[in-house]
């Protein structure tokens, strides 16, 4: 090869030849022009494929939508009783979903599906056909079982998702105060609603007790049985810091399957129901004649006559035809001497008295369920004396709890909760004195010890009480024959902590009532019961068990 | 790096000093994905149309080790060699298209294929090389390589000649028809021409021609003009093949959702073979895609830049032809796959299933690697000198 004795190494060689302007040179050119042309593309190509893959691609906005809703998934809190016993949890379970724009044989899909689930294979095949879906639910919160044999089936386009499902292993003990959440873990009455209107950290402690709540709810429902009763509900409320120990309204519901039962028993008579409360209302009016009238317990009013006031004549049920003091009008439910008392305050002050006590208006609580109170539009004479012996006014039985507990915890307003509170003693808005509030537990002693209340008394436990019975509004104004029982209460005597309020709709009588259907002897025995099992386990001491009912005599205070 | 002596004048010798082994090993490598690719988009294919499970794993192990053969038993020939094969191969396919055309068997609208044996034979995959060859033939003035200037009235009379050729394919494969594989020709051979150094304004002259060639291609093929609308025009009918791939590549993210864990295999007819990407894509992400972009484009550019400074002028026009073919095809089969081009029937080299795709590919390949070392041929200087 001639004139080629020397070579340059090639890469040398390849420089000279693009530099140059011989032909070769123009051929090695437009080759590399060739190659530039090929790395642009191969850049395109890169580029895109690195934008698909990228995380952050979205091409389609039923994807997005997707993303979003798995986002929402969140857990509720756990909530136990005040002892840490869970009432209410969330578990992990698997939920079967379909992509049916993934799925080739729709017909097999279904068919192997409907196979393992409780599920309509033609349901399943339905929701498949949906070309137009890129999510569908098949089944929600499967067991671990069906998800593996599902699992093992291989299915292309169905997949699992984890979903938490509110589980309450207490089942209808708790129903009224935890409410319950949806098929999407939303909180949809009771204490979960509450809970996503106000979100809160991964543990909600409940100021009830499990075991007190759990000997409420058999008693009331054994009292239910008992006098034949529509319905029953019971409060039991912490008088020193308005902490509900038990709250238990019959019927009641399973919160696992709420609707499973009629609307009736997601009723929650405690907080939502409002009622005349009847004669148990006297000791707010006994209270008020004291603390506000200044009167003292063995002030003396004519009860012989019944009372005209306008067209209106009151009467009363146990007429005792004398002259009685206050004492003697608590224990033995004077209605003419109530009016007479209430009388004895300013228009003004009644009223206010009343909402002091916290009787006049919605009461706050953490479940949404709570009632708004019936009020006279103007509190005339005729007004005023009804509402003295509990009619023209109607309050939910939690009012009644807290009014009570103000009556004998020293004079102060409490604030009820469902929730564990951090101290024992919360000083509230003193609405009586002391003194007055020493009176009206020795009043209501004495109304359990000589007067109506007395089949509530319990010798370990000695409690002090109010009866009331309320005749029911129905078409054609108040109905004999149908009532409902109250009993108004706290315990122990010597030094209340806990007030109680209990409520038989439209108890029946029996024959151990002897005929009667009236509180005395329907919810005033089963406050009894009821204290009798609660107060051991609130760790209340019994007082000496051999001493008879005469030595509390003295805890009616004589000034 | 001592299996041979560099004094060793033996054929396999002389071959392991001259080869360029990158390429080699990158090709070699690419075997080997195409093999395990196989594992992924094979079995659901198969399940699909219920054959033995690994029916199409068996058969793509066999084109590929076929394909390894004929690129290392290629590599070995001489410039010579490879122009003649590459005419003959030209012939023979040229003629099995037209039969095609009588006795093909047709798939889903289009009479490509040739059944032989228990075989079908797509001819025009293996026209494609040959044609390149041909071309290059052509072109290129003569055997006494680089020492004849050409003059012009020989060079232009060359290049009107080498008109015939896409005159006489074309028609061929418009009638199958396989418009794809007639556009990767016609551009082929606007590229040769290019690279022949006709001037630009004619190179101006092709890119019209070719503007006007598609755009008769889609007033003419109805399954062309579809496409192309749907496109253009995602809303206007089905683009089921499109979307599922992109999302698979979606949902397969950047390091894929892991092996054996896609769905889109048991969705895509073609999952196997035109869209071996997106399987690829949603199982091994986009990373393994990006490398596998990388690993063509290497094979490509360091294709091209052997011969930048190529003499031979057929040997220049005939490599750079059938690197072009490469990395074409790849691009193409690339761009579809991530909805940058309409659908079209062009496989992934190696990647993709089908035995007429991969021995071509083998064949292209092993011509690219012969040519890359057929200028050492002639005994080296600096060595003797040395």
């Amino acid at each position: 090869m001639i004139g080629h004795d020397y070579l340059p190494h090639p890469k040398e060689r390849m420089r000279r030849n693009i530099l140059s302007a011989t032909p070769q040179a123009s051929a090695a050119r437009r080759l590399l022009l060739l190659m530039i042309v090929f790395v642009f593309v191969c850049g395109v190509v890169g580029a895109r494929m690195f934008d698909m893959a990228a995380p952050n691609y979205q091409v389609n906005p039923i994807a997005t939508a997707q993303a979003s809703f798995i986002a929402d998934e969140r857990k509720r809190p756990t909530i136990t009783d005040r002892n840490g016993n869970i009432v209410a949890i969330d578990i992990a379970t698997a939920s079967l979903f379909a992509d049916p724009a993934k799925i080739s044989d729709t017909d097999n899909t279904a068919h192997k599906l409907a196979s393992l689930l409780p599920v309509d294979e033609s349901v399943i095949k339905a929701k498949l056909q949906n070309p137009n879906k890129r999510f569908v639910w098949v089944a929600r919160y499967l067991t671990p079982k069906q998800q593996a044999m599902i699992h093992n089936l291989g299915l292309p386009g169905v997949g699992f998702k984890q979903e938490y499902r509110r589980i309450y292993p207490q089942g209808e003990l708790f129903s009224h105060i935890l409410g319950y959440a949806n098929i999407d873990n939303k909180g949809i009455a009771g204490l979960e609603k509450f809970l996503d209107q106000n979100p809160n950290d991964d543990s909600v402690t409940l100021s009830l007790d499990l075991q007190a709540q759990h000997a409420v709810r058999e008693e009331l429902s054994a009292a239910m049985q008992e006098f034949d009763a529509q319905g029953a509900t019971a409060t039991l409320l912490d008088i020193r810091n308005g902490e509900v120990v038990a709250m238990v309204s019959l019927p009641d519901f399973d919160p696992n399957h709420p609707m499973q039962s009629p609307p009736r028993n997601r009723f929650n008579q405690a907080t939502l129901g409002v009622y005349e409360p009847g004669s148990v209302a006297k000791s707010f009016t006994v209270a008020m004649a004291i603390e506000s009238a200044g009167l003292k317990p063995d002030a003396v009013f004519d009860a012989s006559e019944p009372l005209r006031i306008g067209k209106f004549s009151v009467r009363d049920f146990h007429p005792q035809a004398r002259p009685l003091n206050i004492a003697e009008i608590l224990a033995h439910s004077s209605n003419i001497g109530a009016v007479k008392l209430a009388l004895q305050v300013e228009e003004n002050q009644h009223r206010q008295f009343w909402e002091q006590l916290g009787l006049l208006d919605a009461v706050g609580l953490e479940v949404p369920e709570t009632g708004k109170p019936i009020t006279p539009k103007k509190w005339g004479e005729l007004e005023r004396a009804t509402i003295s012996y509990g009619y023209g006014v109607s309050v939910s039985p939690l009012q009644l709890a807290t009014a009570t507990a103000t009556l004998v915890n020293g004079g102060f307003r409490i604030a009820p909760t469902i929730l564990h509170q951090p101290h024992v003693h919360v000083e509230g808005e003193r609405v009586l004195s002391k003194e007055t509030s020493d009176t009206m537990r020795a009043l209501l002693r004495q109304a359990v010890l000589a007067g109506t209340g007395q089949r509530a008394d319990v010798p370990a436990y000695p409690v002090l009480g109010k009866t009331g019975t309320a005749e029911k509004v129905t078409a054609n104004g108040y109905d004999k024959n149908k009532r409902r029982a109250f009993f108004l209460s706290a315990f122990p005597a010597q030094r209340p902590q806990y007030a109680l309020i209990v409520m038989l709709d439209e108890p029946k009588a029996n024959a151990s009532t002897f005929g009667y259907a009236t509180a005395g002897w329907t919810a005033a025995p089963l406050t009894s019961r009821i204290v009798k099992r609660v107060a051991p386990l609130l760790g209340l001491r019994p007082a000496e068990i051999h001493t008879s009912p005469e030595q509390y005599a003295h805890l009616v205070a004589q000034p | 790096m001592t299996v041979f002596a560099r004094t060793d004048r033996s054929l396999l010798a002389h071959w392991w000093w001259t080869i360029d082994r990158w390429i080699l090993a990158a090709l070699m490598l690419l075997l080997l994905l195409g093999f395990l690719s196989t594992f992924a988009a094979g079995p659901a294919a198969s399940a699909r149309l219920d054959l033995d499970p690994f029916y199409f794993v068996y058969r793509q192990s066999v084109f590929l080790g076929l394909s390894l053969f004929i690129i290392l038993a290629l590599s070995l020939l001489r410039r010579e060699d490879i122009q003649t094969l590459g005419i003959i191969l030209f012939v023979i396919s040229y003629v099995a298209m037209i039969l095609t055309l009588w006795v093909g068997t047709e798939t889903r609208g289009a009479a490509r294929w040739l059944q032989i044996g228990a075989f079908t034979l797509q001819p025009s995959e293996f026209l494609k090389p040959g044609f390149v060859i041909l071309m290059a033939a052509l072109l290129a003035p003569g055997q006494n390589k680089n020492t004849v200037q050409k003059s012009s009235k020989e060079v232009s009379r060359r290049r009107l000649l080498s008109m015939l050729l896409p005159l006489a394919v074309l028609p061929l494969l418009a009638l199958q028809p396989d418009i794809g594989q007639a556009a990767l020709i016609f551009s082929a051979w606007c590229v040769l021409l290019f690279l022949d150094g006709i001037p630009i304004l004619f190179v101006l002259l092709l890119i019209v021609v070719a503007g006007v060639g598609a755009f008769g291609a889609y007033i003419i093929f109805p399954h062309v003009s579809t496409r192309v609308d749907r496109f253009f025009n995602p809303g206007s009918g089905e683009t089921y093949q499109a979307d599922r791939a992109l999302e698979a590549f979606q949902s397969g993210g950047l390091f894929g959702r892991g092996p054996g864990e896609g769905e889109i295999k048991y969705l895509l007819p073609d999952a196997h073979t035109d869209y071996v990407l997106a399987v690829i894509g949603e199982e091994y992400g986009g990373i393994v895609c990006i490398f596998l972009l990388l690993l063509f484009s290497y094979i490509l550019l360091r294709g091209f830049s052997r011969f930048l400074g190529e003499r031979d002028v057929f040997i220049r026009l005939a490599a750079c032809g059938l690197l072009f073919l490469f990395g074409m095809q790849t691009l193409i089969n690339m761009s579809v796959n991530f909805n940058l081009l309409p659908p079209k029937g062009m496989t992934l080299p190696f990647l993709s299933y089908g035995g007429s795709s991969c021995l071509a590919v083998a064949i292209t390949m092993g011509m690219v690697l012969a040519l890359s070392r057929a200028r050492t041929h002639t005994p080296l200087h600096h060595e003797v000198t040395a």
